[in-house]
């Protein structure tokens, strides 16, 4: 990855949001695009989008801990679950607005995530691996067995979401309310990024003696990484489960949770670019497969298994050859592009 | 040998430091005292000692016996907050962030000094937002980089620069903690003759003008001898002789240790 | 009474079994650090090729079983050299998620094949209880402790007495040592992988024989976390004594604990609390080195 300091400012510009113009202007055009664009989509597309942007906001905390703070869960969508069911049950258990509802949902989410998080803070990786790991296990089994929180073992009916007496029964709607929070989401992402915790995640990800002789706190770094990261997966969640109209246990298996360590890989590790690219990859690529299989095949036995056997192969591939992800190749055209399109604005900047 | 300049740190003083790892004695009451604002090297074979030592000092290690820094005993306390005492260091091996940009290196340096917590963080903007704080260390760090004659290589990832000029970004990363003691663990090795010079030069300037103490292990004699006001000799943990760099060399224990002469 | 000495005989051999898993997860970790996550499907995908083999070949179970050990070996050799070998350097995270790729292609292939339903082995011994006084034990379950036993046994006095063995002992206790003294690492690496899929492979093909077939067979690799954790990570003996103490908990957990409190699955998710609660107050395990890369 040679850059050569020619395609940069010549100064630090007071630490942007987005470095480039390009993706200035990209960012603002997608979110309009989508915007006005939702409106006017079928259900189906509607859905999908929905889908592919809750998931980044997901995927956002997932590439915060994991990606840039090098914690891995392997629990992701389980905390997920937290946060679903607890939303549904301060909305319709306790009469909470959606909005605070959503909110608790992820703080309670983070505190969750801090209890599984604990045995990190004296041990290393491989040990927190195998926590998230029960973590995941015993968080599913909770969501088989409380059914006062859940109501039954398959999970719970939400209902259509309403904000201030608002009902959100055009999905359309429901989606603009979802690209708010993950666009807000994104924000704040970006904002920890070129912040000080961003620094002191990556530092204690590479070299933690280093860090900690800087005057890091290890253990401090680590439980924000935690709350922080969960506190995403439990909004997402919540928002998750108004999408569906239905928090369903499923939805927050084991499978789940590796997909979505599946999506941060593939996407790009600890890079706000890998979590969106990720999620539209692995909300794209079962559906295309789905669609592929049922043209091709007859025989509904078989796809399944063959869309698992080709998403496994994939991932095995993608690590082989292209480990940096998808953000990496996205990055390099972005800087094509910054430099063909606004060539002069650099130019000017420059002088 | 440059003068050592008056200044207001407080003097580093060990007294009977011992550290044994599975019953290999790494250092055995060792005891010295660094007066402020003096260069003082370490020096020894490999395997006596020296980088146990300074991880002591930095507070990797938790050894036996005193370290006190003015008025604060270090082995008590932690690592990660003796940064905040002024003491900083640089590493024998390649320790920068090699895909952090050379500024978030430098900026790594100075984050002690920042204040702001998560909440201000994730605002990052308006009078809550941390922006003013990170900006004033972003800035401070890029000024220091061009006094270190770095500043054109600033957004680039710095496991791209050449050997030499990591070893510099990690003393200037080091810098920014605004130290009162700075520890080096052989700044020098690994360089060109004329990175040596260079980099000798540097420290000689810090040390002078910044008033900084300076700890630092170093190999090469001819650095040693022009550049330390004063010389420790380790061998097997153990302290064989301290002196100036011109009484080291003549003593007759070191010349058998570390010189290699019978 | 009796459901006590039934559930703890249970418990006893499905430890066997994930005592033995426990080794391959073990080994592997101890030669090259990887934490193993297609250990199960190893297993599960074991099981299916002897009972392929069984009524392809006609040559019997034992017979099949032994032949099944060879294509695992051959499989394991392909896994190490044409994905893991090359992922050498690559991050803990990547390298974890490279054996859970694996994983989901050999269950996709088993569920191709075979499909998800039950299949059992055809019946080689005759099923008569045997009573050993205060209980009485079907005797299949003797058979398959005894040949886990075996194994055990085999690959205990394997790394004990043979130069392989002691070469791999040498490199999964300080690489750097082994290499400077010329210990090929490729080697120990796939022979550890080689040892993983026999053991694998073998508690598949005794689950089978008791119980059937089915792609959820797969689950026992990461049921022995839980063994592997509170045995000691870089333990063999720990691990080992740590799996049969596993499988006890949980059938006893699933029999007493299920009538107690009522809820259902308790014995497959009490381990996982074991786990947790060991990452607490004992992060090394039973008898693992006390340095657990402390931070």
């Amino acid at each position: 990855m040679k850059q050569s300091a020619e395609k940069h400012h010549p100064m630090p510009n007071g630490l942007p949001l987005l470095e480039t113009q390009f993706e200035r202007y990209g960012a603002a055009a997608i979110i309009l695009v989508l915007v006005v664009g939702s409106q006017f989509l079928s259900g189906y597309y509607v859905s999908l989008l929905t889908t592919i942007t809750i998931f980044s906001l997901a995927a956002m905390g997932l590439n915060l801990l994991s990606g840039n703070a090098g914690l891995i869960s392997i629990a992701h969508a389980a905390f997920m679950g937290v946060g679903a069911f607890t939303a549904a049950w301060f909305v319709i258990d306790m009469g909470l607005p959606l909005l605070l509802a959503l909110l608790l949902a992820g703080f309670v989410t983070a505190v969750v995530g801090l209890l599984f998080g604990l045995p990190s803070l004296r041990l290393s990786g491989v040990y927190l691996i195998l926590a998230t790991f029960a973590a995941q296990v015993i968080l599913y089994w909770f969501f088989e067995q409380a059914l006062w929180l859940t109501k039954s073992p398959d999970g719970r009916p939400v209902g259509i979401a309403s904000i201030a007496g608002f009902h959100f029964d055009d999905s359309a709607h429901y989606f603009l309310l979802v690209l708010a929070f993950t666009v807000a989401g994104g924000v704040v992402y970006l904002n920890l990024l070129r912040s000080g915790l961003g620094r002191s995640m990556e530092a204690i990800r590479d070299r933690p003696v280093v860090a900690q002789l800087m005057g890091m706190n290890l253990q401090k770094t680590k439980l924000v990484a935690f709350a922080t990261g969960h506190f995403y997966a439990g909004l997402a969640g919540a928002l998750y489960g108004w999408h569906l109209q239905f928090v369903a246990t499923e939805a927050f298996n084991l499978m789940r949770s590796i997909e979505m360590l599946v999506l941060i890989i593939i996407g790009g590790l600890g890079s706000l670019a890998g979590a969106v690219l990720g999620a539209i990859f692995i909300v794209l690529v079962p559906e295309f497969l789905d669609m592929a299989g049922n043209r091709l095949l007859d025989d509904v036995s078989v796809i399944a298994p063959l869309r698992l056997g080709i998403f496994g192969l994939l991932v095995v591939l993608f690590l082989l050859y292209e480990p940096r992800g998808l953000a990496r190749s996205w990055r390099k055209t972005v800087h094509l592009f910054n430099n063909q399109i606004f060539k002069n604005q650099t130019k000017q900047n420059r002088s | 040998m440059t003068e050592a300049s008056p200044v207001h740190n407080p003097p580093l003083q060990i007294s009977g430091l011992s550290l044994s790892f599975g019953g290999v004695q790494a250092l055995d009451g060792v005891s010295f005292r660094v007066e402020p604002g003096t260069i003082h090297a370490i020096i020894g074979p490999n395997g006596a000692g020296k980088t146990t030592l300074l991880n002591c000092i930095s507070g990797q290690y938790t050894p036996k016996g005193k370290i006190r820094y003015g008025d604060t005993e270090l082995t008590r306390i932690r690592a990660h907050r003796r940064i905040k005492l002024g003491i900083a260091r640089t590493f024998q091996h390649i320790n920068v962030f090699t895909e952090q940009t050379v500024l978030e290196n430098m900026m790594v340096g100075g984050h002690h000094r920042l204040n702001r917590g998560l909440i201000s963080r994730c605002l990052f903007w308006g009078r809550w937002g941390c922006r003013d704080e990170e900006r004033a260390l972003q800035h401070e760090a890029f000024e220091l980089l061009e006094k270190l004659e770095m500043k054109q290589w600033w957004n680039l990832p710095a496991g791209e620069l050449s050997y030499g000029l990591q070893k510099k970004l990690e003393l200037g990363r080091a810098l920014m903690a605004q130290p009162g003691l700075l520890l080096l663990d052989e700044p020098m090795a690994g360089m060109t003759e004329h990175e040596k010079k260079e980099l000798s030069g540097w420290i000689a300037g810090i040390n002078r003008d910044e008033a900084i103490t300076i700890v630092m292990i170093e190999h090469d004699m001819s650095v040693v001898q022009s550049l330390s006001h004063f010389t420790v000799v380790l061998d097997f943990g153990r302290k064989i002789a301290e002196g100036t760099p011109a009484e080291v060399v003549k003593d007759e224990r070191v010349r058998k240790a570390y010189l290699g002469e019978d | 009474m009796d459901y006590f000495w039934g559930l703890l005989i249970n418990g006893i051999l499905v430890g066997s079994i994930y005592s033995m898993v426990a080794l391959g997860f073990v080994l592997i970790y101890k030669a090259s650090k990887v934490l193993n996550f297609a250990q199960g499907e190893l297993l599960m995908i074991g099981a299916y090729i002897c009972l392929e083999l069984v009524y392809q070949l006609q040559i019997g179970v034992p017979g099949a079983f032994l032949l099944t050990l060879v294509l695992m070996s051959v499989m394991a050799i392909l896994i190490e050299r044409l994905v893991l070998r090359r992922m050498m350097n690559a991050p803990v995270m990547s390298v974890v998620m490279v054996t859970i790729g694996i994983g989901i292609i050999l269950r996709s292939i088993v569920l191709l094949v075979w499909g998800p339903i039950t299949l059992h082995f055809p019946a080689w011994i005759r099923d008569v209880p045997v009573d050993l006084g205060f209980v009485r034990v079907s005797v299949i379950y003797i058979y398959s402790f005894v040949t886990c036993l075996i194994f055990m046994a085999g690959f205990g006095l394997f790394f004990r007495y043979t130069r392989t063995g002691l070469v791999m002992r040498a490199a999964a206790s300080s690489q750097v040592a082994a290499r400077s003294v010329g210990v090929p690492l490729h080697r120990v690496f796939a022979l550890a992988w080689v040892v993983a899929a026999i053991v694998s492979a073998a508690g598949g093909v005794i689950t089978g024989n008791i119980a059937g077939l089915t792609p959820e067979l797969s689950a026992y690799g990461v049921r022995v976390f839980p063994a592997v954790i509170l045995g000691g990570l870089d333990s063999i003996v720990g691990t080992t004594i740590a799996g049969v103490i596993i499988g006890v908990i949980e059938e006893l957990g699933g029999g007493y604990l299920r009538d107690w409190t009522g809820l259902s699955g308790l014995g497959t998710v009490a381990p996982f609390i074991v786990l947790i609660i060991i990452l607490w107050i004992r992060p090394q395990g039973l008898m693992g080195t006390k340095e657990v890369e402390r931070l």
